[in-house]
């Protein structure tokens, strides 16, 4: 009897053992062994699941292994705050295993994962297998699970990603914007394309955005300040796409390229899931670097099995994922399937008064000058191309103006008379989205970092040799999509005075911004206004190799293009500068032409300062020779009170 | 611009929260009940100017926690869909196609009808509304009301077909 009992009291701690540790799976051990064995670990897509910091995928040292751990990149973190240190995943619950003394954090983790989906309960939507179901479609590529264990019980995430009707992901390049610093570079959402989306529409389709959580009241230079050093954290969300296309399209204004990416099933199902495990967690950001395109392209990587996007940089622009895309080749396709442009209100509608006739630009304004009740004559009703450019531009206004503006009455007159003539009409299917013009894509101008060094010979003591670098330089003669328009960052300028045969920084730009509107059309109202920015330190005694004096400048101007590859531009700048405490004026008026292979200008600029009456002139013109989108060779000439010819060779990487 | 730009922020977390609704429910109780301010944010401050790269949660927004009855459904969707794109939805409707009114449609049932056929309806109705005298000193809400009640019975419940564009 007393050995029934104990037989039976042996038989109820194991049945309670076993439940405790939530039915080990009879396959478990021998799962784990041919994990190790297959040294799965050590993959880098497991590690890149895990989003291991790059110097600890190189090796996998536990720490009883022979070195105490703490040398170089073999240095083991052991608690589980310490573990974030060796994963860009900084949110608590992302990693499933205990830290051990003898597995590295990818094996542990490894392991618990195998653990937890062979015990993870079928149709239970909070099993581990649902939570993380990037790496179950990862692991089942080599291990046999059982069968009956599948995604289908995982509902959240089967709704979230709409994978059972999911035909492919797309990346969209949201267009830089210059008129305001933090989107200067760019953005990139991901998009989901399902079945439904050519006959519904993509406004439904889910978006993807990475990006900061920033709490309300943040001041904007607060803001600047944390986004550049990592006071922020970061994380995926989705939305509806149309929630994002009403900010970036139809409130800044900003065109959208649509880049379908031309990956398999299970590249499609591992992307999307791996985006899924990581909504409920946080990285660092920063605006630099470790932000949206770097991101998107790691997950990119992960599912390429490739590092292809974001390897050895220290400063990732956005469009710099997209130049990576354009090259990439898939399974021996190329990764991007096609490029859709979608423009902006605002381009439409300018693109739609372009096309019009003199007769008819002329009777679109004075219909917009007007202030008494709208009207037009019959003939001008009757004409669809007017209308439809009045309504294009009508929305456009509506979408620029404050909801809250009470002085919009005439506005909404317009707009009310526009909206009943058109409904009056039939429908139009085509010509809606017309565009004048569509502009080049973003990626075909070079890449942002820049490194020129330069020869300047002006005879006598001035000769100078300077070497400039910048990780974001793209200036008004540079091959990108606003012509004439420029943005630097930190460029910084390192001249060899030959006469003291010593070097010296002479010039370090913080930023320099130059907004050049070439697209406003002679619409009533609108003022088409160009502007420029830019704070900078300059060095102005060459006895001195690091006397940088800070000046602040800026400017309003206005610029006229002359068919597609002529710019006149005219600019009204001011500055004050530190040194001597000097301000003045520096009126520039210079002419641009850009072409596929070269670009050059020639002006005139007048400075004048106001403190002391000194005033200079000098004329000055650049020519700009591209051997490919990345290499460059110009030639400059200035006239101020000396001649200086000079020639550099620019390269961008 | 600046304003419209926080409204849409405050979607964020609403619009895709899933709970059944009353038919009965204007656009304003719809984002009453889902803790969105119509004008929550009032003048925009200069910073969500440019936080439109780098966040989107400002959490300003109670939406999800209004759980299981009060924010979704096509209703609701429809109704905060019609509000916040109103502008490119009624430019959409007058020219008779657009992305955005393809996205309208796909929240109704066509039923018997073909999609052709319930935007050559919509067009009607909506050049009624517009039409109307009081139309142009309407508010945003008031206007956003008036289509959502136009579409309002044709929206598609579960388990119905959606409009598809032929």
């Amino acid at each position: 009897m007393r050995k029934l009992f104990f037989c039976l009291f042996l038989i109820s701690c194991f049945s309670l053992s076993a439940d405790a540790s939530q039915r080990i799976h009879p396959n478990t051990q021998q799962l784990i062994n041919e994990a190790q064995r297959l040294g799965l670990h050590k993959d880098i897509t497991w590690q890149r699941l895990l989003h291991l910091h790059n110097k600890y995928k190189a090796s996998d040292h536990p720490i009883g292994a022979g070195n105490n751990g703490r040398s170089g990149h073999n240095k083991i973190n052991r608690s589980n705050r310490d573990r974030h240190n060796n994963s860009a995943v900084i949110s608590d619950g992302f990693f499933v295993s205990q830290p051990t003394q003898t597995q590295s954090i990818a094996q542990s983790e490894l392991i618990a994962s195998i653990q937890k989906i062979l015990a993870s309960k079928q149709g239970d939507d909070q099993a581990f297998i649902c939570k993380y179901p990037a790496r179950y479609i990862w692991l089942k590529r080599y291990l046999e699970f059982p069968s009956n264990l599948t995604l289908a019980g995982c509902q959240s995430f089967l709704t979230w990603s709409g994978l059972d009707a999911l035909e492919s992901v797309s990346l969209i390049l949201v267009s830089a914007y210059l008129g305001n610093p933090a989107s200067t570079f760019g953005h990139v959402l991901i998009k989901f394309n399902s079945e439904g989306s050519a006959t519904r529409g993509r406004m439904f389709d889910t978006s993807v955005n990475f990006g900061a959580s920033v709490p309300p009241g943040e001041s904007s230079l607060v803001y600047i300040y944390k986004g550049i050093v990592g006071g922020y954290k970061a994380g995926f969300k989705q939305k509806s796409f149309f929630e994002d296309d009403l900010v970036y399209t139809n409130a800044e204004f900003r065109d959208l390229w649509e880049y379908r990416l031309n990956l398999d099933n299970f590249q499609t199902s591992l992307f999307v899931a791996h985006l899924w495990e990581l909504t409920e967690h946080n990285f660092d950001y920063f605006f630099f670097k470790q932000n949206c395109g770097y991101r998107i392209g790691e997950i990119l990587e992960l599912v390429l099995q490739d590092k292809v996007f974001v390897e050895n940089r220290f400063w990732y622009a956005p469009v710099s994922l997209f130049e990576s895309l354009q090259s990439y080749a898939n399974n021996g396709q190329p990764l991007v399937e096609n490029i859709n442009y979608f423009p902006s209100p605002q381009r439409n509608a300018f693109g739609k008064f372009e096309s019009l006739s003199r007769n008819q630009k002329g009777t679109f304004n004075e219909f917009f000058d007007a202030t008494n009740e709208p009207n037009l004559a019959p003939e001008f009703i009757n004409d669809d191309r007017l209308i439809d450019a009045m309504l294009s531009y009508s929305t456009y206004r509506k979408l620029s103006v404050d909801s809250e503006d009470t002085e919009n009455k005439k506005m909404e007159r317009q707009r009310q008379w526009i909206l009943t003539q058109r409904l009056a009409k039939p429908p139009d299917e085509v010509g809606s989205q017309y565009l004048l013009s569509k502009p080049d894509l973003p990626t075909t101008g070079s890449s942002p970092a820049r490194l020129a060094i330069e020869r300047n010979i002006s005879g006598g003591d001035l000769d100078s040799t300077t070497i400039n670098y910048s990780p974001f330089y793209y200036d008004k003669l540079s091959l990108h999509g606003q012509r004439g328009s420029e943005l630097v960052l930190f460029n910084g300028q390192l001249e060899y005075f030959e006469n003291q045969n010593k070097f010296g920084i002479t010039r370090l730009d913080l930023l320099r911004i130059q907004k050049v509107d070439t697209t406003t059309p002679a619409i009533t109202d609108e003022n088409g206004l160009s502007w420029n920015l830019g704070v900078s330190l300059n060095n102005e005694n060459s006895d001195c190799q690091l006397c940088l004096e800070p000046e602040i400048a800026a400017g309003v101007g206005r610029a006229v293009q002359v068919k597609r590859n002529h710019i006149g531009i005219f600019f009204f700048n001011a500055f004050v500068s530190d040194s001597q405490k000097q301000y003045g004026i520096r009126p520039t008026l210079e002419w641009l032409t850009h072409k596929k292979n070269y670009s050059w200008n020639f002006g005139v600029e007048y400075e004048a300062l106001t403190k002391n009456s000194d005033e200079s002139m000098n004329v000055f013109a650049k020519f700009r020779y591209r051997f490919n989108r990345n290499a460059e060779l110009q030639f400059n000439f200035d006239k101020e009170d000396e001649d200086t010819i000079g020639v550099s060779l620019r390269l961008y990487h | 611009m600046k304003s419209k730009i926080c409204k849409i922020l405050a979607l964020a977390t609403v619009a895709l929260t899933i709970s059944s609704m009353s038919s009965a429910r204007d656009i304003e109780d719809v984002y009453k009940q889902c803790g969105i301010g119509g004008h929550l944010f009032g003048d925009s401050s200069p910073t969500l100017a440019f936080i439109s790269n780098v966040t989107w949660d400002l959490g300003t927004t109670a939406a999800t926690s209004d759980a299981t009855d009060s924010c979704n459904d096509s209703a609701a969707t429809a109704a905060i869909y019609i509000h916040e794109s109103y502008d490119v939805l009624a430019q959409d409707i007058a020219i008779g196609s657009g992305e955005y009114l393809n996205g309208l449609v796909s929240l109704l049932s066509c039923e018997s009808q073909s999609s052709d056929a319930v935007i050559s309806a919509i067009r009607t109705e909506f050049s009624s509304i517009v039409s109307s005298e009081q139309y142009s000193v309407m508010s945003d809400m008031e206007k956003s009301e008036e289509l959502y009640q136009l579409v309002a019975p044709r929206l598609s419940e579960s388990g119905s077909t959606s409009c598809s564009l032929s």
